[in-house]
């Protein structure tokens, strides 16, 4: 129970000292700040551009996850993957894609456009699930009844996925408020950016953690949202039923539209990408590329990402531990407090610690461990997840059986619990490595001074423009995101769904 | 010479008394089931004699070692040389067969005896499969041989073939039995399935809200219960509210005499056993026949509107809508009101 209480502090961290700063300004800083016709005009650039990649993602998600859940397709496995795939891209990095690239995307569209793509695996996914889960019963129940195949679809099928579909779309919605690097690549502003620039712009550092705040009440209502829709959703369900066969309903005459769907969703999610990568890596290699200060961002990111992932895990076991062994309601407050760097964006985070360093520690300001610290609390949750599954596939009545067989207490946790459950751990700190290195925002603020990792190097040559020298850091990024990535692939049946 | 001896142990997990003053003595290499519906402390019990719980108060004692309770320092469970079949085998699945055999033991003997304990239990050249390729019934088998292979003087069964389908189980419990004898270890068999204590154990222990009711063998336990809920969890049977006189009750399946002599209000217990269709005696109609193969029960229902259920051996010549006659053999279980 204790050890598991750091973990609750150093999430909670950053939301408290953000609090504490804002509220130094009082209520008339607030209203001053509320008054402010920016502040609304930030307010609505952040709602219009989510609101309209939520509906851009069910729109163009439900189907896509029909076809691969229900239509007779060919080529299923490598669709699903390439459906998927966008996800590992961070979005920063397709912005940078798309406004380097000859259409030089930028502002509402072009952010709209980069977030719908990144974020749509997000409803695919679990609709794909829900579809395959639904009752088939159901749709012969209604073709029964008389209803065509289309009309069964839309009557019975769709509202079957829509549960998942609707959880999934509030994803991408807190995916696009906590976006940061995409809206700033593309200069389209929204409070993440607004947050960032009044930061470096100006002294007034409450005038920042009011601006952070608003953007956390605004991620509250939307969690909150999410919860009631999710409540609502399970009531809706009857029954699990086993997981049905995939395909089978022919497409017929259609076939060239959905083929022509996915190629198109395909393309432009991970074709240009991978095109534009490749291209700058094999062709635009005769342009100077800077070794020495790419090998420097190279190690940065993974020594950075490396503490933060062991941090994270330790952190993370206590807690693990307490859920799987001693469930209970007090397990039940540990957990959502230490979820807390779920709910929050990472350019709050980094802001937070900013002024947890500045009140509390200085010495911590801009140093590895402030770094390290964001990480932690950021993703926690991942960490969290892992090792409780991990901990849950060595349950105590192994314990009990070993020490009847003479082992003591501490043995029978080195004999028993440690091998069954070290694969779970591990996979978990490999997701937090991931993540971590590609993370932006709060790295961008906390860094220590003269420290770059891949990201921030790519961020900063993007947003001057300078395309062509940020490149081999994309690249670069890419490769080495991939050696985790891959790792974890291997090891993905050890860590449950819900870290997606 | 290891019996087990359980003195006035009590255990409360907050409000809830788990174990109130239990006391039990297990004689040396006998088998005494723990039989009680779920709840009732007798899972908590196995794990006092373990060592997993420490009792409130009480004692418990191992042959010449006292293992838990006042005037001596509680043994920890590595140190009591108690084997433990949990519930549903509980293989430690990071290992194949041979490593959780061979667990308990020290590397040299490993080989030999986890052999030997492979042939014991019927599973031969099981050695490197894994536990999920095993049966449930296998499991079971390789987890009585871990449990038995550090030749522990005490071996505790958690419930071990709960989650086993009917005709393996009694197969499984003729060959554990087998192996237990043949080891000469106690046995404590934790079970609420009385088919299986009954069956199983040289001693049956029937528990209820924490007590020890009664503590018999299987034939009294079955035959003599103490009161009519023992009676009614360890068998099936008809009841009725009587007034007796000396010794015999008027019940609408006649006069019954009473196994001991009682007079005043009570009720009487008819096990199907002790029923039969016959020539003479009260009439009723049948209403249903649940065929089982081997026998078959059918199911009368008397003028007053009670229902009788009686057993009968194949082949089975009435069919619902007959009317038949019933009589009684031998003296009918008598329980005064309290």
């Amino acid at each position: 129970m204790l050890p598991s209480l750091l973990a609750v502090l150093v999430a909670l961290l950053p939301v408290v000292y953000l609090f504490v700063r804002a509220s130094e300004a009082g209520p008339q800083g607030w209203l001053e700040v509320l008054a402010r016709p920016r502040t609304w005009e930030l307010v609505g650039n952040t709602l219009l551009l989510a609101v309209l990649v939520t509906a851009a993602t069910l729109i163009g998600g439900v189907p896509t996850a029909w076809l691969l859940a229900r239509a007779q397709l060919r080529g299923r496995a490598v669709w699903a993957a390439l459906m998927a795939l966008p996800l590992a891209v961070p979005s920063y990095v397709a912005a940078f894609v798309w406004v380097s690239g000859p259409l030089r995307l930028s502002g509402l569209f072009g952010a709209w456009m980069v977030l719908t793509l990144s974020t749509m695996p997000l409803v695919i996914l679990p609709t794909v699930a829900a579809f395959r889960r639904g009752d088939r019963g159901h749709e012969e129940v209604a073709r029964g009844l008389g209803l065509g195949p289309w009309r069964t679809a839309w009557r019975v099928t769709i509202p079957q996925a829509l549960p998942a579909a609707s959880a999934g779309a509030l994803l991408a919605f807190l995916y696009v408020l906590f976006d940061f690097g995409a809206v700033s690549i593309l200069r389209y502003e929204t409070l993440t950016r607004a947050v960032f620039a009044t930061y470096r712009a100006s002294f007034d550092r409450s005038a920042t953690a009011t601006l952070a705040l608003l953007l956390v009440v605004l991620t509250v209502a939307a969690v909150a949202a999410e919860q009631l829709l999710r409540g609502r959703a399970r009531k809706h369900r009857v029954g699990a039923g086993a997981p049905r066969p995939l395909g089978g309903v022919s497409l017929g005459r259609w076939a060239p539209v959905a083929y022509g769907w996915l190629s198109f969703v395909a393309v432009l999610g991970v074709g240009v990408p991978a095109a534009s990568l490749t291209y700058y890596t094999v062709i635009g290699r005769q342009r100077s590329v800077d070794f020495p200060e790419l090998l420097g961002a190279m190690s940065a990111t993974v020594w950075l990402s490396l503490l933060g992932a062991a941090v994270t895990v330790l952190l993370a076991i206590p807690v693990g531990v307490l859920l799987a062994r001693y469930p209970g309601r007090r397990a039940m407050v540990v957990e959502q407090l230490s979820y807390a760097g779920h709910a929050l964006p990472g350019i709050v985070v980094g802001l937070g610690l900013v002024f947890f360093a500045l009140t509390v520690a200085p010495g911590l300001y801009q140093t590895t461990a402030i770094v390290v610290l964001a990480y932690a609390v950021l993703f926690l949750p991942k960490a969290i997840g892992a090792t409780r599954t991990a901990v849950a596939s060595a349950p105590p009545v192994l314990d009990d059986v070993a020490r009847s067989l003479g082992r003591s207490s501490w043995g029978a946790i080195r004999s028993v619990t440690l091998p069954l459950a070290a694969p779970g751990v591990l996979a978990g700190g490999l997701l937090v490595l991931l993540t971590a290195m590609k993370e932006l925002p709060a790295t961008l603020i906390l860094r220590p001074t003269g420290v770059d990792t891949l990201a921030t190097e790519l961020w900063t040559r993007t947003t001057v423009g300078a395309y062509s020298a940020a490149a081999p850091f994309a690249a670069a990024l890419v490769i080495v995101a991939a050696i985790p990535a891959s790792w974890l692939a291997r090891a993905s049946d050890r860590v449950s769904e819900e870290e997606l | 010479m290891t019996d087990v001896v359980i003195e006035g142990v009590t255990k409360r997990f907050g409000a809830v008394v788990a174990l109130d003053d239990v006391t039990l003595a297990v004689p040396d290499g006998t088998l005494t089931a723990i039989l009680g519906p779920s709840g009732c402390g007798k899972t908590t019990l196995l794990r006092v004699v373990a060592g997993f719980e420490r009792p409130d108060s009480g004692r418990v004692r191992l042959g010449d070692r006292q293992v838990a309770g006042s005037g001596s320092a509680e043994v920890p469970p590595e140190r009591r040389r108690v084997g433990l079949v949990p519930q549903e085998s509980a293989l430690f699945p990071h290992l194949d067969v041979a490593g959780n055999v061979g667990f308990g033991l020290p590397r040299k003997q490993r080989q030999t005896r986890v052999r030997d304990l492979l042939e014991l239990v019927g599973l031969p050249g099981f050695e490197r499969r894994r536990p999920h390729e095993l049966s449930g019934g296998e499991q079971a088998r390789v987890a009585l041989a871990r449990a038995l292979a550090p030749k522990p003087e005490v071996v505790l069964l958690d419930e071990p073939f709960a989650a086993l389908d009917a005709a393996l189980r009694a197969e499984i419990r003729d060959d554990v039995r087998q192996v237990l004898q043949a080891t000469a270890a106690t046995g404590v068999l934790v079970t609420h399935d009385q088919e299986e204590a009954l069956s199983m154990a040289d001693h049956v222990a029937v528990m209820r809200r924490g007590r020890v009711i009664q503590m018999a063998t299987p034939v009294d336990v079955y035959g003599s219960p103490v009161d009519l809920e023992v009676a009614q969890f360890v068998g099936d049977g008809v009841s009725f509210a009587v007034v007796a006189r000396d010794g015999v009750a008027s019940t609408p399946l006649g006069e019954l005499r009473l196994r001991n002599g009682a007079s005043g209000p009570g009720v009487v217990l008819v096990r199907p056993e002790q029923l039969r269709l016959a020539a003479a005696g009260a009439t009723g109609e049948v209403s249903n026949v649940v065929f089982y193969g081997h026998d078959a029960v059918v199911q009368v229902v008397m003028p007053e509107g009670d229902m009788v259920s009686v057993r009968v051996t194949a082949p089975v010549e009435v069919q619902a809508g007959d009317v038949v006659r019933l009589s009684v053999t031998g003296a009918a279980h008598f329980y005064p009101k309290a």
